[in-house]
């Protein structure tokens, strides 16, 4: 087992920076999510970690070694790729086995590795065939298989499950959960599906146009997000943003003249009130909103309403229905649940 | 039912009819070349008395053989060396970014645009220069000029098409460079390699000009050019039986390879239509 670090790790391709001065620190052993919206530089992080790139500046170590000038098959570590990159001329077991053949292992302990990983991935009737003759899910198993055959200590995975259809996509997901659990390595993952990435995750890294936003446990990202990107980059619907015209005496005041209770806390440089759909309830008193429109999600519904003022509002609840179309409610905010950012974003802490 | 019929025996007339059209040529060779003396200048379709007499004379009378052998060799060296170097000019051009690639790329498409004559009287004196005059290796030399845009624009697009992370998933396997086209881009350029090489191969044994050009005597000749100067007993009589017998002789070859690697051929031009 073995951990990660990286250090000021900065790249550039040409002129346009990608990546700029990220340190983290990965630790043995731990199942770390990459996520961010495209072209934010996941991949390309990835694949430093991977020595397919090389950073511009920094450093990359693994397991406390200085692997920054390092070819990738002396890291130690190994990747599947999103289009899962199989050799189409070879059979599923000369795919798996390609690796150790360069390696020179001997003939009887790269068959008994080959049939190992294959029952651990239930692909042992599958072993003869070529890529081609696979479906989608098959051909993602044995990507992994053979990432795992060399027992490396670090997996990197991008985007592994993106070309899956929904429901073998959680399956395979939990399956890759229960791999992480029984090998106890490394595994560093990248998606853009924050619903996969809270579901696997020890930690999350949010990335943002070639930056780190915020690192950290699912539950700590979701509730408590440092900036207003995080906040509004995790969740569906997205977390309702306010922008109040001043703070006064505890409590925000919007441009229609209603009030916000806020949480105890220094709130003089609040420049915006972000509040989840699920922490909005439905009730006798508070705010005034007209209902324009309510989704029926089958688990529950998202109404979405407008305030006076003529901000628009994703409310989770199952109270109303299709009918209330333009009907008014009330609706309160749970202070403890609101979130404040300022002026740049960040978040702003209560006491 | 009926107007299908109608249609099968429609379009297997027309098959036949291009069929005969394309192949009538080849059948009229191959009988006359079994015709014996003078009977060559009969219209029938078969010969009243089939012989071989042809081929002997041609066999025995020039060094045919000699040629046919001076042949091969050209061609199969025009082969493997364009199919070497296209590989590695593919490998750069289809994988890494440098400047002037494209100018490069097209440049060397515009050098398979210029007619034969056009370089024949610079390129004679560059051969003259190296002193391949009458030597074989100035055919191989000269053919390349043609073989090579080709089989590099070829291999180049099939290059591209082979997704880079098949390459990299072998990086990260642990394969180096000389792994990597040996044992990945090899079989995966396969049909491709096929495919041109075959091309290769059949303009480099038809070639015609420069053959003539950079050859003096009989035993450097190439096939075409040896058929072209077969000469009868006297000026005044052209051995029509001769020269017919040569030319079944040399295209056989080609149609056999063509057989062989049909299946292959197939694939190489239908490759990439469909992901593996
Ligand atoms: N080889 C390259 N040359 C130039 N720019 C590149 C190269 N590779 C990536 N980029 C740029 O770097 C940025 C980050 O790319 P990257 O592939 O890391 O994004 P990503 O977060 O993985 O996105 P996605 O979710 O779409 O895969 C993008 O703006 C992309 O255009
Ligand atoms: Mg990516």
């Amino acid at each position: 087992m073995t951990s990660v670090t990286l250090e000021g790790i900065g790249k550039s391709f040409g002129k346009t920076e990608v990546i700029s001065h990220v340190d983290l620190a990965i630790e043995s052993g731990e199942f770390v999510v990459f996520v961010g919206a495209s072209g934010s530089g996941k991949s390309t992080l990835l694949r430093m970690i991977a020595g397919l790139e090389s950073p511009s500046s920094g450093q990359v170590l693994i397991g406390g070694r200085d692997v920054t000038a390092a070819p990738p098959s002396e890291r130690g570590v190994s990747m599947v790729f999103q289009s899962y990159a199989l050799y189409p001329h070879m059979t599923v077991r000369q795919n798996i086995a390609f690796g150790l053949k360069l390696a020179k292992a001997g003939k009887e302990s790269i068959a008994e590795a080959v049939g190992r990983v294959a029952q651990m991935l239930q692909i042992e009737n599958l072993l003869d065939r070529k890529p081609s003759q696979l479906s989608g899910g098959q051909r993602q198993r044995v990507a992994i298989a053979r990432a795992i055959v060399r027992e490396p200590e670090v997996f990197l995975f991008d985007e592994p499950l993106s070309n899956l259809d929904a429901a073998l996509r959680t399956q395979t997901r939990m399956e890759i959960k229960e791999l992480h659990r029984s090998l106890g390595a490394t595994m560093i993952y990248v998606t853009h599906d924050q619903v996969e990435a809270m579901s696997l995750a020890d930690r999350m890294v949010i990335l943002h146009r070639g930056r780190v936003e915020q690192v950290g446990p699912p539950s700590e990202l979701y509730h408590r997000p440092a900036t207003a990107y995080v906040a509004a980059f995790l969740g569906s619907p997205t977390m309702n943003f306010l922008s109040p015209e001043r703070i006064e005496g505890g409590e925000a005041l919007l441009a229609s003249g209603e009030r916000i209770a806020l949480p105890q806390g220094d709130w003089s440089k609040a420049a915006r009130i972000g509040i989840r759909p699920e922490d909005i309830e439905i009730g006798q008193e508070g705010l005034p909103a007209t209902v324009e429109m309510v989704e029926e999600l089958g688990e529950t519904r998202i109404v979405h309403a407008r305030l006076s003022d003529g901000e628009e509002l994703a409310i989770r609840s199952r109270a109303l229905t299709e009918d209330d179309r333009n009907s008014q409610i009330r609706i309160t905010f749970l202070p403890e649940r609101l979130h404040v950012f300022d002026e740049d974003g960040r978040r702003l802490e209560e006491r | 039912m009926n107007s299908r019929l109608a249609k099968t025996a429609g379009l297997t007339a027309l098959w036949l009819l291009v069929a005969c059209f394309l192949l009538f040529p080849f059948y009229y060779a191959v009988v006359s070349s079994l015709r014996a003396g003078s009977e060559i200048f009969e219209a029938s379709l078969w010969p009243a008395d089939p012989g071989l007499a042809n081929y002997r004379q041609v066999m025995i009378d020039q060094p045919f053989a000699r040629n046919i052998l001076n042949s091969l060799m050209v061609a199969c060296a025009v082969v493997v060396l364009s199919l070497g170097l296209a590989v590695f000019a593919a490998y750069a051009f289809g994988r890494t970014r440098f400047r002037g690639r494209r100018l490069l790329l097209y440049t060397i498409l515009g050098v398979s645009m210029f007619p034969q004559v056009a370089v024949l009287s610079g390129l004679f004196e560059i051969v003259r220069l190296f002193g391949l005059y009458n030597n074989l290796l100035s055919l191989i030399f000269s053919y390349m000029i043609f073989t090579l845009p080709f089989t590099v624009w070829v291999m180049t697009s099939f290059m591209r098409e082979l997704p880079v992370e098949i390459e990299e998933a072998a990086i990260m396997d642990g394969a180096g460079p000389w792994t990597i086209v040996t044992r990945i881009f090899l079989p995966l350029l396969a049909p491709a390699l096929v495919t041109t090489g075959l091309l290769a191969f059949i303009a480099a044994w038809n070639e015609f000009l420069f053959a003539l050009s950079f050859t003096l005597t009989n035993e450097q000749r190439t096939v075409p050019v040896a058929i072209a100067l077969i000469t009868g007993a006297s000026q005044f009589e052209l051995p029509w039986g001769n020269i017919m017998a040569a030319s079944v002789i040399v295209t056989v070859p080609l149609i056999a390879l063509v057989l062989v690697f049909q299946r292959r051929l197939v694939a190489g031009l239908t490759a990439g239509a469909v992901k593996g």
